[in-house]
């Protein structure tokens, strides 16, 4: 695809987007008249606007305390940071049960 | 009080103007800030610890730059710059980890600052890094505008603003640019 056709593309999904869902059809088919490709991409990114809620929404950023001053570690200390994120991510899951399936954690692992 | 140790909106308007080295100079103080703030807020015993992009980056910058010398440009700027920082950390971070998922004892770029992420959706990084670099082949600027907003948390309002476009222009560009990457990571 090249910027050009992007450009062409945006300004007709855009204008598809502004229109109720029982009108998008007959604008379509007259705005694409003779250009089936440019039907095509707006019919598949039109579909994807049902699914998208929550489509990129930042991540958000937990903090640990697995480093000592200095930067060296205690295995106290990140034992007890551990513990105390673990008590978050669940917190965290429980806040937002409908996600957990998909929910991706990511864990740092020790820090020295 | 005392000056960091660099002169920051000096290194941030290297940055803004296409120095390439700017970035690299920049990398450890926020990495060190970081982990400054994760220290304090384990210091605090708070039972909530999880930050907002934009809240942790709002820290490092009034640590780094300052209150005394906040203007909204300054800020565009940092934001601009915490935005590709944050995008490197994160796919960097999880190319590591998939890495060790494999065996493959490549080294692993932890976020090593104490700093964890936690995201809202299953959203593959890697993939939306390349799907993001093939947006600001075909446009520029929505890539910015989704860089901005997944990797600090900014608002549309926030965003206009730091790109000095309307917000009418923010929230189009947005919905078209969320459409084309879904479909892209649907798709690979």
């Amino acid at each position: 695809m090249s910027p050009e056709r992007w450009q062409q593309i945006k300004a007709v999904l855009d204008a598809a987007l502004e229109r109720d869902v029982a009108r998008r059809a007959t604008f379509l088919a007259e705005v694409c008249q003779g250009d089936e490709a440019l039907r095509r991409e707006i019919d598949s990114l039109l579909a994807a606007e049902r699914r998208v809620r929550g489509f990129l929404e930042p991540p958000l950023f937990t903090l640990l305390a697995e480093t000592g001053a200095g930067g060296e570690t205690s295995h106290r200390a990140a034992a007890a940071g551990r513990r105390r994120l673990e008590r978050r991510r669940r917190s965290f899951l429980n806040d937002r049960k409908e996600d957990h399936e998909t929910m991706i954690f990511m864990r740092s692992g020790s820090i020295i | 009080m005392s000056q960091p140790p660099h002169d920051v909106t000096a290194v941030l308007r290297d940055w803004t103007d296409g120095d390439p080295e700017a970035l690299g100079r920049l990398m450890p103080l926020v990495f060190d800030e970081l982990r400054t703030i994760a220290r304090r807020y384990l210091d605090r015993e708070s039972p909530n610890h999880t930050l907002q992009p934009t809240a942790l980056v709002n820290e490092v910058y009034l640590k780094l730059v300052g209150r005394r010398r906040v203007t909204w440009e300054n800020r565009a700027q940092f934001f601009g710059f915490a935005a590709e920082l944050m995008r490197r950390i994160l796919v960097d971070h999880a190319r590591g980890l998939r890495a060790s998922k494999r065996g493959g004892g490549a080294p692993r770029i932890s976020l090593e600052a104490g700093v964890d992420v936690a995201f809202r959706q299953d959203v593959d990084v890697v993939a939306l890094d390349d799907a993001l670099k093939d947006l600001a082949a075909l446009d520029p600027r929505q890539a910015k505008i989704v860089e901005l907003r997944f990797f600090t948390g900014l608002t549309n309002e926030e965003v206009a603003a730091a790109l000095g476009i309307s917000l009418t222009t923010v929230k189009r560009e947005w919905r078209t640019a969320r459409l084309w990457l879904y479909r892209e990571l649907k798709r690979r």
